[in-house]
């Protein structure tokens, strides 16, 4: 088992399997979420979740735990930085900049804006296939993300093999903590410190789709086909999810 | 067809964004934090994904330990955890306190994003036809 760990369980995001390369995406198991399976309080361990949860699983308090929580951190401000860029390219392409570049994210969303124009048969072709699987990677996507804000985030810190400290944040922000009660002061800014990354990501999550709604709007503003302009939201989301997945293989390697 | 499972899809977000943001604006009145602790062995039985406070506090053996209300409009109840002498328990305190703070930097945050977000969500309802 890894010494440490940073997981979301209980959603499926989908075409990914970390969000923002800082969580690692656990689906829930097929069929029922209890799915009958047994509550187990040994270390490592916990029941199978019904809401979303995120998880964190470090080394004993020492200054490897905090080095990986502040390295998340800066992962997750590198995101924020990521997603702004992105924003700032799908504005250009609204605005109507031409892009020399015949693949990568701007071209392939361009293409689509052409095709979008372009009256075609309906289930010809292998866009048109294309289109349709991004269409309906968006709409689950669209419904983890609701599944996400809506139901209380729950974010459990492990420590050396053991919880030391359970929060739960409702959606309007009321906080319900439990602690092991003898947790350590280290111990306690470990946890405080997952709290807020988890918290963090969670609204980073909710900005990326006003980044996709903000954009695919104006983008179907250049538009003249009716109906079209809904064609675009899964474009434009997988616009921004490429353009951050081409950022991040800059990124310094900071979880195996 | 793929368009009209679309519109759908889209108009369920927007719609139940447009739900939350309702709820949200009633809601954010006040903000409440509440910190239990509970013994080392007991920890686990707080991680049953459903679980409501009646159950944590009865078969996770929890109890509350630090209470704090704040209302926008001024008035705040706080209760403060205390020893067997009335002493103040520093550390709990201090945990309470902690996550006070962190959820009131989140309140902020979460009100400027589910604000960028209505908008959005309005933009999206407007795309796919909704009411």
């Amino acid at each position: 088992m890894a010494e440490y760990y940073f997981a979301l369980d209980g959603v499926a995001l989908p075409g990914t399997d970390s969000l923002f390369g800082i969580w690692k995406i656990v689906k829930p198991p097929s069929g029922s979420p209890q799915d009958g399976a047994e509550v187990s309080f040994a270390p490592g361990t916990s029941k199978v979740p019904t809401e979303p949860v995120w998880r964190v699983r470090l080394p004993a308090p020492s200054d490897a735990a905090r080095a990986l929580l502040e390295a998340q951190s800066v992962a997750l401000r590198r995101s924020a930085a990521d997603l702004a860029q992105a924003e700032r390219r799908l504005a250009q392409i609204g605005e109507g900049v031409s892009f020399a570049a015949t693949a990568g994210p701007e071209a392939e969303l361009l293409a689509t804006l052409r095709a979008l124009e372009t009256p075609v048969p309906f289930g010809l072709g292998r866009e048109e296939a294309e289109r349709r699987r991004i269409g309906r990677q968006w709409q689950e996507f669209l419904e983890q993300v609701r599944r996400l804000v809506s139901h209380y985030a729950r974010i459990e810190t492990e420590i050396a093999g053991a919880l030391v400290g359970h929060t739960a944040v409702g959606w309007t922000g009321d906080f319900d903590t439990l602690w092991e009660s003898d947790i350590t002061p280290q111990a306690m800014q470990l946890h405080l410190q997952a709290v807020h990354l988890a918290l963090g990501s969670r609204i980073a999550l909710l900005r990326l789709l006003i980044v996709v709604g903000t954009g695919a709007a104006k983008l179907a503003l250049r538009l003249a086909v009716p109906g079209a302009q809904l064609l675009v939201l899964p474009a434009v989301w997988k616009f921004v999810r490429d353009v951050l997945r081409e950022l991040r293989q800059s990124w310094p390697q900071i979880q195996s | 067809m793929a368009e009209v499972t679309l519109q759908d899809a889209v108009k369920k977000f927007a719609s139940d964004l447009a739900e939350k943001v309702n709820t949200f604006v009633a809601d954010i009145s006040e903000l409440e934090v509440r910190t239990y602790t509970t013994p080392a062995d007991q920890v686990g039985t707080f991680i049953t994904g459903e679980a409501g406070l009646t159950e944590i506090l009865t078969e996770g053996k929890a109890t509350l330990r630090a209470y704090t209300k704040i209302a926008f409009d001024g008035d705040m109840t706080v209760l403060v955890p205390t020893g067997p002498s009335g002493e103040i328990e520093e550390t709990v305190w201090a945990l309470h306190q902690m996550m006070v703070q962190q959820a009131m930097e989140h309140r902020a945050a979460m009100i400027q994003a589910v604000g960028e977000a209505a908008a959005s969500a309005l933009k999206a309802l407007g795309m796919a036809g909704g009411e």
